[in-house]
């Protein structure tokens, strides 16, 4: 069991991490732990698919000429992670841009509070 | 001939250059008409593709860079694709010009530039997502969807909007990061992502008969991540605040065009890469059944109970994609025509509906039931389009409402099981449609005090507006009345696409 877990490990992690994001993105009251939470989750899936490339004993996939080497780590995974790493820092952008709208209109970064703030001002509209 | 090949590639690179192009004016008026004639001439070049293809009856892939398959990046087209392709660019255009004058109101002058190169990279994410055939660059454009669209969402600037957006981003990452996982799980069992090549190594993995555990889960992980960037039941809670609080344009692009992106890439992936068997073994057809008629009934009754407008039409369009996952959970090539016959009609209605119910608010300053009433007697073109395009939803005959539910109806006889829940929830869905729709379209034509005749003095609205709203109205009448030249145009499409079922 033990070495099972030991062998999964970085999966494991990127699970729980995955878990832990979501449950602050979603959970959370304050805009900003939102966005933190959001980018565990993220962070979550490029450990995966980082974990998923990497070769035990693997070099980087830069082939030399002589070189011995035989074994190397899966460069596409690695690829994937940083068009990932862009949409991830994109959507952080926005939401951050996003909660300062929300915070010069309402000063508040509770999104109960600006909830409410927001249908009161509707009503009074 | 060899034209023809580069239209999907073109189509693409000239929205997303068109879009690029946008800070070169300054009037924001040219603005719009400039892409609309983008607009226009990939719509005719789709059109072209489109007839070009099913006179041929052949499908091609288009490979960027001229790298063979397991290494390159490919594109895909058929009869399918062209007329999504087309369908698509007919509703932007239409959607433009129908809520020009709402766009004008709703965005700040200085901001209109940057609204319209939101919505051109839209499109182009749009026509990307159609044609695509490779996961990852599917997965790219989602992304980039889904922040356009985020941003489109809060362009009208209100409080209400900015917090809809933060609502509809959170949900939008949720089902991107999922997405994504299943992305990963597929890569790393079959160290592929273009669609053909997954779909040889997923046939060998069913032949050898292992690995089917971590099939299942990104599978379903796949459908459930684009289940919530679609707004399908249980995840559809960002969906009414989003399309309500945007402004008319963006809801009706939003409702009519966005939600059937992610549709079609799931449609992608159930044909051209899990296969028959891998859906129904792992009851992931089933599950999508389930969510249909889940979405089918329970979005209906929550649009019952709404008194404003846009979000009793939004939560319709949550219902209305439940059709579409009905159509695909019944696992059978009629289903799937079935499906693409859904979207095709519901892009069109609904976008009419919102055009006519963005003219009726203008008409009266005013989005709440009370404060509608009588206003489709100051506005009656948009009353007019707004009373088709809800009976059409209800399925009256001639409408084209009435075909799709025929077809899906079609689909669900052709089934074991699932024939008497499809047909129980096709039956009972219509009804509440028509339970929400009749209603209000009774309060919109219905005089604002009781006993009292009054005077017919409609508000006048631009040609353009009308026109657009005229011809949404001839394309609901057309595909309510000779719906076999598309029904046969989607077969033949689907048929070249792969088999299934």
């Amino acid at each position: 069991m033990l070495e099972l877990i030991l062998e999964q490990r970085y999966y494991m992690i990127s699970i729980i991490l995955f878990a832990i994001g979501f449950v602050t993105l979603f959970l959370h009251p304050n805009l900003i732990k939102k966005i933190i939470g959001l980018n565990l989750m993220d962070t979550s899936i490029f450990l995966f698919l980082a974990a998923m490339g990497y070769v035990g004993g693997g070099q980087a996939p830069i082939i030399e000429e002589g070189s011995s080497w035989t074994m190397y780590i899966n460069p596409v995974p690695g690829g994937l992670v940083l068009t990932g790493i862009v949409v991830a820092v994109s959507t952080t952008a926005l939401f951050l841009s996003l909660t300062h709208r929300l915070y010069r209109k309402y000063h508040s970064l509770n999104l109960d509070v600006i909830l409410m703030l927001a249908k009161k001002g509707q009503e009074d509209t | 001939m060899g034209l023809v090949y580069n239209i999907p590639l073109f189509s693409i690179l000239l929205v997303v250059v068109s879009g690029v192009c946008i800070p070169l004016f300054r009037n924001g008026r040219h603005v719009i008409r400039f892409i609309q004639i983008v607009q226009c001439m990939v719509g005719v070049g789709s059109l072209f593709l489109m007839v070009e293809l099913s006179t041929l009856n052949e499908s091609f892939t288009y490979q960027l860079g001229h790298v063979p398959a397991p290494w390159g990046n490919e594109l895909r087209a058929g009869p399918l694709e062209g007329l999504f392709a087309f369908v698509f660019s007919l509703v932007m255009v239409l959607t433009f010009s129908g809520s020009r004058e709402d766009l004008i109101a709703d965005i700040k002058p200085h901001r209109l530039g940057n609204y319209c190169l939101l919505m051109q990279l839209l499109y182009g994410a749009l026509l990307a997502m159609i044609y695509t055939d490779d996961l990852f660059t599917a997965y790219v454009f989602v992304e980039v969807a889904a922040v356009t669209a985020c941003v489109v969402v809060s362009a009208k600037e209100s409080g209400r909007s900015i917090v809809s957006a933060i609502r509809y981003l959170m949900f939008n990452c949720l089902g991107s990061g999922l997405f994504l996982l299943g992305i990963a799980i597929l890569y790393a069992l079959t160290g592929h992502l273009l669609f053909s090549s997954l779909q040889q190594a997923v046939e060998q993995y069913l032949l050898s008969g292992s690995s089917k555990l971590p099939l299942i889960v990104s599978a379903l992980l796949m459908t459930l991540g684009l289940s919530i960037k679609s707004a399908q039941f249980p995840f559809h809670a960002w969906l009414p605040d989003a399309h309500a609080s945007a402004t008319t344009t963006s809801s009706a692009i939003l409702s009519g065009l966005l939600l059937k992106g992610y549709l079609i890439i799931l449609m992608k992936l159930m044909v051209r890469v899990f296969g028959p068997f891998v859906m129904v073994s792992s009851y992931l057809c089933d599950l999508l059944l389930l969510l249909g008629l889940a979405g089918m009934l329970f979005a209906s009754v929550a649009a019952l109970r709404q008194e404003e407008v846009k979000r009793m039409i939004a939560y319709s369009s949550s219902a209305q994609i439940s059709y579409i996952f009905l159509s695909l959970g019944l696992g059978s090539q009629l289903g799937l025509l079935a499906a693409c016959f859904q979207i095709i009609v519901h892009a069109l209605t609904k976008s009419m509906i919102f055009l006519g119910a963005g003219a009726m608010i203008n008409g009266v300053h005013g989005h709440y039931w009370g404060q509608l009433r009588g206003a489709a007697r100051k506005v009656p073109v948009g009353g007019i389009a707004f009373t088709v395009g809800g009976l059409s939803l209800c399925g009256i005959p001639l409408l084209a409402g009435f075909s799709s539910k025929y077809c899906i109806a079609l689909a669900a006889l052709d089934s074991d099981w699932q024939m008497a829940p499809a047909l129980f929830g096709l039956a009972a869905s219509s009804v509440l449609n028509a339970m929400y729709y009749i209603p209000a379209i009774l309060v919109i034509w219905g005089r604002t005090k009781p006993n009292q005749e009054e005077e017919w003095n409609p508000i006048s609205i631009g040609w353009e507006q009308k026109l657009a709203l005229g011809f949404l109205l001839f394309c609901n009448l057309y595909l309510g009345m000779r719906f076999g030249l598309v029904r046969n145009l989607i077969e033949q499409g689907i048929n070249l696409l792969g088999s299934f079922g």
